[in-house]
């Protein structure tokens, strides 16, 4: 299981992600993102959070409150014109970061360090 | 869920209670209890739910990094300005010290060095006078290094440190009740039996006792 930490810079990217085709909120965010990790990935409740109130000052996503259902009022998230343009240098800066680590994987020793 | 929520609470009860904090609070306890309800409709027992839920909250250090950094970075400029400021002012208190004890010293000699002069009065006006000035400047260090301290905190630590804090007093009041008795006994050896000279010996024999007593201090802390 990959940790937040070898992810540090991309959750901000996920969460971005989930919300370009609609807005939503925390829990529902978190499960998505699961989702689309395949598995590979959980996002912790302290990150989501943290990463909700860095893209929120920012100006990256907007918050509002959703209609209160059972008693509960959440809040939704609602990407900007600024957060679409951080996902998009975000994609960018990550195509340039794999281009660069793939140049130091060893195929030879990526198969020793298996067993 | 109440050991959720104590749960939450405590990773929250160390940050400052902002309106963006308290938001979030919020928001993570109500994403929790959807996560929790979630997995119990999944058919997990509550003690699953609950390990599941909790085990996936991540650290305070998150928290901390988003919130804490940005609200301390002011305080903390100022704090390692304070402590520069302490450092150096300790270097001066200890010069000061060391000038005060000297007076002390000085204090009989100059009764004996002004005794031949001839003058009444002034061996021992002189006396006082450097007595004073020696302990004047003992209060006014210690004065700031107390308000040095209330401002770095470093007095509440002393208090939490407690024995420590109790014993560094004790040393403090030996030493003053140690230069207090030495000038009782210099002006009772001169007074009523004139040994001036060599009585201010005695100020040699309290301040190698200080030494001691700073060593002691020192050793224990």
């Amino acid at each position: 299981m990959i940790t937040s930490d070898t992810l540090r810079g991309y959750n901000e990217m996920f969460i971005l992600f989930v919300l370009l085709s609609n807005d939503s909120y925390g829990y529902e965010i978190s499960k998505e993102i699961e989702r689309v990790a395949g598995g590979g990935y959980t996002i912790k409740e302290t990150t989501l959070y943290s990463a909700f109130t860095r893209l929120e000052a920012n100006g990256h996503v907007a918050s509002y409150y959703g209609d209160e259902t059972f008693g509960k009022r959440r809040t939704y998230y609602k990407i900007t014109k600024e957060g679409r343009a951080l996902y998009q240098a975000k994609c960018r800066e990550w195509a340039q970061a794999k281009t660069v680590i793939d140049r130091f994987v060893s195929e030879e020793e990526k198969s020793n360090g298996s067993d | 869920m109440d050991l959720i929520k104590s749960y939450i609470e405590a990773l929250f009860g160390g940050l400052p209670k902002t309106k963006e904090v308290i938001e979030m609070k919020l928001n993570m306890l109500e994403h929790l209890e959807e996560k929790y309800e979630v997995l119990l409709q999944e058919g997990k027992s509550e003690h699953e739910a609950v390990g599941i839920v909790l085990s996936g909250v991540g650290s305070v250090e998150d928290l901390k990094e988003e919130l804490g950094i940005r609200d301390e970075i002011v305080p903390e400029q100022v704090t390692e300005g304070l402590k520069k400021e302490y450092f150096d002012f300790k270097r001066k208190q200890g010069l000061f010290t060391a000038i005060a004890i000297a007076l002390f010293i000085l204090a009989p000699v100059m009764v004996i060095l002004l005794d031949q002069t001839g003058v009444r009065g002034l061996p021992i006006a002189a006396f006082f006078l450097c007595i004073a000035a020696g302990v004047a400047l003992l209060i006014y260090f210690g004065i700031q290094d107390d308000k040095f301290k209330d401002a770095l905190n470093l007095g509440k630590e002393h208090q939490t440190k407690g024995e420590a804090w109790k014993k560094d007093t004790k040393y403090e009041a030996a030493s003053g009740v140690l230069w207090i008795l030495t000038t009782i006994v210099f002006l009772l050896l001169g007074f009523l039996f004139g040994y001036w000279h060599p009585g201010w010996i005695v100020f040699m024999f309290a301040a190698a006792i200080q030494v001691l007593i700073d060593y002691r201090a020192k050793n224990r802390n």
